[in-house]
């Protein structure tokens, strides 16, 4: 049971957050943790896309969002935000590229900042898990290509056939059965005006 | 005799051997055993109880009268129903205890 | 037949939307130009500002725990609903710590069954309906602690005989400090702030006896306290430097696990400042209706 600080103002992430922060074994304690976190956030942001170990990018990630978030909130000339950055970012151009290009591509952001995917496990090596870390908007190429209305794949060229055929075959079955319908009714009207047999047996005159 | 050094506790009259509020206790003071109520203590209480900045003792003779005739240090309220419960008739009467308290907190 | 009925009426919807938008950009075009004469913070910014966050100062003990294990909104919002009770039934004035106070609770152990502590705040704990404040006060050269709850219903009254800050969260450091510093006499005058000032940090440097300490002090860094490099040894000096962490002020998800953000903050202020207002203000009114007591008129 704590009391909440009151002292400083924060953003809510729009991340996972656990509960414990990952102790990531570092021979230098949480000194060397921090360490290679800077070094992974200012990978980064310098790169916009990165891949890792899952446990590092996860770490970096809060981290990366949180340092976005702060410069964000306050802004250029704010002397404590200008300190983190300078702590976090351990190359000084990219803290001009934090707060003069990253801040207004995410000012009106919904979104997380950051997007993390599995990366696949490299093979014959470490059993570890993989991880691409990369900000939002970022100029290459997107990971995931998701291209279910081109119509030049093969799978949607058949489809669009199949149904083109499909649809064809429905106006002409729609197209006999008006035609049957029309016929028919055709037929009705120049039978009762036709002198059939049965017709001749009812027209037998009542007088005899 | 050896009177440079501090009053220590020695033992105390409890099941757990762990003195709280009340406790009766043996005090070596002055090379003398004499026996005690802890009437302050630097443990950590429970709300509204006071906590002192060191552990108190109002030396007692078997009976429970007390040895001194008056108590400077202010006594928590909560020893006049500890003792209250602990007085028997037949027993020992620690309520002259509490009529030589100066100040309750 | 009915695929063919489908498209007309899309295309129809269609088109509305892009007038509406249309005629919506026009006018959303003149109300902009007016806001950027006013420079108003958009977005984050604008949420850092809310004048409903001040009030995380005064009520701390609103905000919830910061660890996620230990949260349940409902819990939370039962506990917040037992507080606004309570105060309306008692005055819990705002005090910080550092600040002096009187505080009457109804004692079933002592004779005239109330009992009146005076001392100064050394600490505030808890969240919800277990919040505490600790009073320290040296009574006949012996220094006192008592701990009380805040939303306790035994208290009788809470009163702040002086409202002032100090350099430091915590002040354990009394404890180790001369007695002077945590004497406050229990018949002390309440005073009074004049309406609107500013609550006084006290600045005051409050020296330490002689070592053994009870804690540390030399390795926390407290702003408040005068004497230490004096008391030190070159041994503690060096053990500190070694023991330092000078990246713990850069560790940004330690303090956002340690805070509630801004967007759960506003939450809860929008629920509650109301009625906090309220009886403020109707305090504020009781205060005033009260009537100057007269001089009782000698007999004889």
């Amino acid at each position: 049971m704590n009391q909440a600080q009151v002292t400083k103002l924060v953003s809510k992430l729009r991340i996972k957050v656990a509960p414990e922060p990952r102790r990531l074994r570092n021979p230098k304690g949480p000194e060397g943790r921090l360490n290679k976190l800077r070094k992974t956030v200012t990978g980064l942001i310098k790169f916009e896309r990165i891949e890792l170990n899952f446990n590092r990018a996860d770490e970096a990630r809060q981290y990366a969002e949180r340092l976005i978030s702060e410069a964000i909130a306050h802004g250029d000339c704010h002397k404590p935000t200008m300190e983190i950055a300078d702590y976090w970012l351990l190359e000084k151009e990219l803290i001009h590229k934090l707060f003069k290009v990253l801040v207004p591509r995410y000012e009106n952001c919904n979104t997380a900042f950051t997007k993390m995917y599995r990366a696949p496990r490299p093979l014959y090596s470490r059993n570890i898990e993989k991880a691409v870390l990369e900000l939002r908007g970022n100029p290459y190429p997107s990971l995931i290509n998701k291209q279910y209305s081109n119509r030049q794949l093969i799978q949607n060229v058949l489809l669009d056939a199949a149904k083109y055929d499909y649809r064809q075959a429905k106006y002409a079955e729609m197209a006999d059965k008006i035609g049957k319908t029309e016929n028919q009714q055709l037929n009705n009207l120049t039978k009762k005006d036709e002198i059939t047999p049965e017709n001749k047996e009812e027209q037998i005159p009542l007088s005899t | 005799m050896a009177e440079g050094k501090p009053p220590k506790v020695i033992c105390v009259y409890n099941k757990k051997r762990i003195g709280y509020i009340g406790d009766r206790v043996l005090v070596a003071i002055k090379g003398q055993k004499k026996k005690g109520i802890l009437v302050g203590l630097k443990q950590i209480q429970n709300v509204k109880v006071p906590k002192f900045d060191s552990n108190n003792v109002v030396l007692i003779d078997d009976n429970g009268t007390p040895l001194g005739t008056r108590i400077h240090v202010p006594i928590p309220t909560i020893l006049r129903t500890i003792l209250k419960e602990r007085t028997h008739a037949k027993g020992a009467d620690y309520t002259k205890l509490l009529s030589i308290a100066t100040k309750f907190v | 037949m009915a695929l063919v009925i489908r498209k007309p009426t899309f295309d129809i919807l269609s088109a509305a939307k892009w007038m509406i938008r249309k005629d919506c950009r026009a006018l959303s075009s003149l109300v902009e130009k007016t806001e950027e004469t006013e420079k108003r913070p958009v977005g984050r910014r604008a949420r850092f500002q809310n004048p409903a966050l001040e009030y995380r100062h005064i009520f701390p003990e609103f905000l919830p725990d910061p660890n996620p294990k230990w949260r349940n909104s409902l819990r939370e919002k039962m506990e917040r609903a037992d507080m606004l009770k309570r105060r309306s039934q008692i005055d819990i004035p705002e005090f910080y710590v550092g600040s002096v106070l009187a505080v009457t609770i109804s004692d079933p152990h002592a004779q005239g069954k109330t009992n009146r502590f005076v001392g100064i705040c050394i600490e505030r704990k808890g969240c919800g309906l277990r919040a505490e404040f600790t009073l320290r006060n040296v009574v006949d050269h012996q220094g006192v602690e008592i701990r009380y709850d805040l939303y306790d219903p035994t208290i009788q009254s809470i009163q702040v005989l002086r409202l002032e800050k100090r350099l430091d969260d915590k002040l354990f450091y009394l404890r180790d400090a001369l007695p002077e510093y945590s004497t406050f006499p229990f018949d002390m005058d309440p005073e009074i702030l004049p309406e609107g000032t500013p609550v006084p940090v006290n600045t005051v440097q409050v020296k330490l006896k002689p070592r053994p300490w009870l804690e540390r002090w030399e390795r926390q860094e407290l702003k408040g306290v005068a004497n230490i490099e004096e008391h030190l040894k070159e041994k503690d000096r060096i053990r500190r430097e070694l023991r330092k962490t000078p990246w713990e002020k850069y560790d940004l998800m330690k303090e956002y696990r340690k805070t509630i953000p801004v967007e759960d903050q506003t939450e809860i202020w929008g629920e509650v400042h109301n009625q906090l207002n309220q009886l403020r203000l109707s305090r504020k009114k009781m205060f005033k209706k009260r009537p100057i007591s007269t001089p009782k008129p000698q007999l004889g």
